[in-house]
């Protein structure tokens, strides 16, 4: 055999590799998304007799305590801490936690709602290295608002203090920058109440804020994004937050909750130590490491996603922000992977060890690489003639296409659970936003994951990030 | 004839008050947010003012202490209506200067006589 | 086929596929938004004669209009006259019972209750839960160990709002056994149960079962049964379980009995687990009896924080004696505690101030 004939068989192997990775890959999307259809049908054939407002009444309602780090969100701090206090939920407390905003964060929220320093004991349950500067409360209206100035931190160190200062048996991990509807508390809480031996975090959807109008913190009118890379960004949230998530939830191997919006038991979060300063992906990481502690300790118990939309968060609207972003989130979950690179296909630990695990490592992980590699071994793969070009064309044409395929189900699954879109526009823009994202988004940042694996592996200094924020309602 | 101004976002409740309070005779308008009552109320001020707690924007006890904090509209009576009842609720209602408070489930033949109540009680 | 071929064929489906996708959105949206606004169309006069009813209205051909309302009508202005009536008491709320029991809500309900499929057994549950009657506790006791999960929580919630004493018994039995309920929802029930069900409540207070006992320490407390104080204490000083004793003093503090007073300072001894020492002293507070002070004052200084916390805020309920306590001493505890009572007499000045 010659060096050429070698080399075109070479390509024909890697070429087929990679169609097939996409197939199964895309196959997997399906399969989520029929076990999150089926958990949708369920979710809404129960509603009629969920109790939500007999939960909103019972004095036995686990309390919340809300917590939002805050670093530079002076544009928007307000708006949120007063859509947070208008949820409705019997019992929950609000904790802001700037972690040494330069901006007028503080000063924003001192002016907006009188706050007057108060003396507090904060203890240390979890590690948390930021010194506290000052804590905050309002002067006259008994608003269940309590702000905290603190040493820079970083995220991490922001909610661990929170995690210290709060008070109810449950806390709710929140976005400065999120809007929640207001039933969104209640909503992830209800498991909590239905379950509260075994439940231990929820999760709730997250959707993308941007060009929704909101008023005085809350969605009042749900639009599609006036950008093309935002609008991408909507249905790229409906596919994996909305299907992924909640097909795995489903399957009982719910992995990451969203940073966005989480809901956990503190005495649990205590128990295993708080977030993790060394990840960058310290929400998700918590969560995995409660699935290992909980499992190592042969606890029963459930991590749920909950089915309805719940938080609202401005999606990136410049591709530089939107290249951190998935560089910094391809990132963590190298991270976490790695850090418990023990339990990926351990039997002890169960579905996350043996399904969700090596599911995220190959198909979530690798799937930039092999994305990439793709990219560049067909076109090479021609040119040596290793592989003929109608079976290059129509290589791509099925794997962008199942793709393009996995997205219309999914709105056509949103169509007919929330259907929160409601103007014939909008469901246009969303189909071909599903189209677009095959046609140079998904191949740009699966450039930026991959370098954010890369800058795992290079170990490279971590920062928050600065997304700048541009306010909710953008021009008409 | 005697003006009340009614806010809640729930349709049901709205339409229910609007009906029961006309047919006891009262003039009265409905909105569906606390804005629009703020508004409402400082455009043409009412001889009571009946107010759910959870709306969205504005809530009840938010615009219950705007009226307060006003000396066109200090002294307008107040009834709160809301599902929730826990004891700092309660304080927090009164503490913003509501006169009264009404739980839900509620019984509209009682909020009309509590609205009769707070009307001979603030007019003496 | 080669595989040329055969990517072809898949291209071939993926068209179809997205096309049929497509169209079953757009359908789909067409045919439902038709379908919603016809139902609105047909239920608007029978939701304005709803509206009346729950208003009120004196009109007594009122239900008789309701009931004769033809059944795709009703199907349709049915969810309206549910949520109707978990917003209305009292006259209203009765004669909205009426319409759904003439209508036969309720006999559909109790024959649902056998259906095979658990969520048709659930919501015949919730229907009870709206307009049943005393009659229907039997049969939803039964289901209390139904083998769906999410029926046996909506009969709890259902009893709860019949609130038949009768159901006080199954409702506490409930919380164990092979097909247990969370206790929370089984109190709440109990709490809407009210001091009719005390007897039973108290009853099961020696139940072997922790969660039983548990549950119904937490009932007591919260409807307020003074006169099952004595055995509180008892389950306080004595019981094994430290589950049980945690709320027993949270019951005591909500009773507010004065024989309270001596088991809940000894629950806070140093030798106690912290977790019962911290609610003793909350329950202190709760009590307001101002020989309390003394106790609680030394423990302001105390290694666990949750304790000297709850000393603290407890002191603060104590009147003079307790704010003398707090002054006296530097812990940090001691001085947040202040912080807050000069805030809750700043706000309350500033109220008396404004002049209401």
């Amino acid at each position: 055999m010659t060096i050429a004939d070698w080399v075109r068989d070479w390509f024909r192997v890697t070429d087929v590799v990679i169609l097939g990775y996409f197939v199964v890959i895309n196959t997997s999307y399906l399969f989520l998304i029929v076990l999150a259809t089926a958990e949708f049908v369920r979710h809404l054939r129960h509603r009629p007799f969920a109790g939500l407002d007999e939960m909103y009444r019972s004095p036995l309602t686990p309390g919340v305590s809300v917590l939002v780090p805050a670093f530079n969100e002076e544009s928007n701090i307000v708006t949120s801490v007063q859509g947070m206090l208008a949820l409705r939920y019997p019992q929950f407390e609000v904790i802001v936690v700037d972690d040494g905003s330069t901006d007028g964060t503080f000063e924003r929220l001192r002016a907006e709602f009188d706050l007057v320093e108060t003396p507090r004991v904060v203890p240390r349950e979890v590690p948390a290295f930021g010194r506290v500067l000052g804590v905050y409360v309002p002067r006259l209206s008994p608003e269940p608002l309590t702000v905290v100035r603190k040493e820079n931190g970083g995220k991490t160190d922001a909610l661990n203090t929170g995690i210290n200062l709060a008070r109810q048996p449950l806390i709710c991990m929140v976005d400065a920058d999120s809007i929640l509807d207001p039933q969104a508390l209640l909503a992830v809480a209800k498991p909590f109440a239905d379950d509260p031996l075994r439940t231990v975090a929820t999760g709730g959807v997250v959707r993308v804020a941007n060009g929704c109008s909101v008023v005085a913190g809350r969605i009042v009118e749900v639009r599609m994004p006036q950008r093309w890379l935002v609008r991408v960004q909507v249905v790229e949230y409906l596919r994996a937050f909305l299907l992924g998530r909640t097909g795995w939830s489903r399957l009982g191997g719910l992995l990451i909750i969203s940073g966005a919006f989480g809901l956990f038991r503190r005495d649990l979060v205590v128990e295993v130590g708080g977030l993790d300063h060394n990840c960058i992906g310290e929400d998700a990481e918590l969560v995995v490491r409660l699935h290992r502690h909980l499992r190592r300790t042969k606890r029963d118990y459930r991590v749920v996603f909950v089915a309805e939309p719940v938080s609202w968060s401005e999606a990136p609207s410049t591709a530089r922000v939107l290249g951190w972003q998935r560089r910094r989130w391809h990132r963590g979950i190298a991270e976490i992977l790695w850090k418990h690179r023990a339990m990926i296909a351990n039997p002890r630990y169960g579905r996350i060890g043996l399904l969700a695990l090596p599911y995220y490592v190959v198909f979530e992980l690798l799937a930039p690489m092999v994305e990439l590699a793709g990219l560049v071994m067909v076109p090479l793969g021609v040119w040596v003639g290793a592989v003929d070009a109608t079976f290059a064309i129509r290589f791509l044409l099925v794997a962008y296409g199942y793709a393009l395929v996995v997205n219309l189900i999914a709105l056509t699954v949103e169509e007919f659970t929330f259907a929160r879109y409601p103007r014939w526009k909008d469901l246009a823009l969303a189909t071909a936003a599903s189209a677009l994202e095959n046609l140079g988004f998904r191949q740009v940042t699966a450039f930026w994951r991959a370098m954010g694996a890369w800058s795992a592996i290079r170990r490279s200094r971590q920062t928050w990030g600065v997304m700048t924020r541009t306010g909710f309602n953008e021009a008409p | 004839m005697t003006a009340i101004l009614v806010a809640d976002d729930d349709e049901d409740i709205r339409e229910l008050v609007l009906f029961k309070l006309e047919a006891a005779g009262f003039d009265v308008t409905a909105v569906d947010n606390g804005v629009s009552a703020l508004e409402a109320a400082r455009d043409q001020p009412p001889d009571l003012v009946l107010l759910d707690v959870m709306m969205p924007g504005l809530s009840g006890i938010d615009v219950c202490r705007a009226l307060r904090a006003e000396q066109a509209t200090a002294q307008l009576p107040v009834i709160l209506l809301t599902a929730r009842a826990q004891e700092g609720d309660v304080q927090i209602g009164f503490g913003a200067g509501a006169d009264d408070y009404v739980v839900k489930p509620f019984s509209p033949r009682e909020l009309v006589s509590r609205v009769e109540a707070v009307l001979a009680r603030t007019k003496a | 086929m080669t595989l040329a071929g055969a990517a072809a064929v898949a291209i071939g489906a993926l068209l179809v596929a997205a096309v049929l996708f497509g169209v079953v959105t757009v359908v789909g949206r067409l045919v439902r938004r038709a379908a919603r606004n016809r139902r609105a169309r047909l239920a608007a006069p029978a939701r304005r004669l709803l509206v009346r009813l729950a208003a009120g209205d004196d009109d007594e051909t009122l239900i008789d209009q309701l009931v004769a309302v033809d059944a795709r009508t009703w199907k349709a202005v049915e969810p309206a006259a549910v949520a109707m009536l978990g917003k209305v008491r009292g006259e209203a709320h009765t004669a909205l019972v009426e319409v759904f029991q003439r209508r036969g809500a309720g006999t559909r309900a109790e024959r649902d209750l056998h259906a095979r499929s658990p969520v048709a057994r659930a919501r015949a549950a919730e229907v009870l839960g709206n307009v049943g009657t005393a009659d229907d506790v039997p049969q939803l006791v039964d289901l209390l160990h139904d083998k769906d999960p999410d029926v046996r929580v909506v009969v709890v919630r259902a009893l709860g709002r019949i609130a038949h004493p009768s159901a006080a018994g199954p409702l506490l039995a409930s919380t164990v056994g092979p097909t247990p309920v969370p206790p929370p929802l089984v109190a709440h029930a109990l709490v809407r149960l009210g001091l009719a069900a005390q007897v039973d409540v108290a009853a099961a207070l020696d139940d072997p079962a922790e969660l039983a006992r548990a549950t119904a320490l937490e009932v007591l407390g919260l409807i307020g049964a003074v006169g099952s104080a004595r055995q509180v204490e008892f389950a306080l000083r004595s019981d094994l379980s430290i589950e049980v004793r945690l709320r027993a003093a949270r019951t005591l503090g909500r009773l507010g009995t004065r024989g309270a007073l001596a088991p809940l300072l000894e629950a806070m001894e140093p030798d106690r687990p912290p977790a019962l020492r911290a609610e003793a002293a909350h329950a202190l507070g709760e009590l307001g009896a101002p020989a309390a002070a003394q106790p609680l004052a030394a423990l302001l200084t105390d290694a666990e924080y949750r304790v000297a916390h709850e000393a603290a805020r407890a002191l603060l309920r104590l009147g003079a004696p307790g704010r003398e306590a707090l002054s006296a001493s530097d812990s940090p505890h001691a001085r947040e505690a202040i912080g807050i009572a000069d805030l809750e007499e700043a706000r309350r000045g500033a109220l008396a101030v404004a002049g209401r």
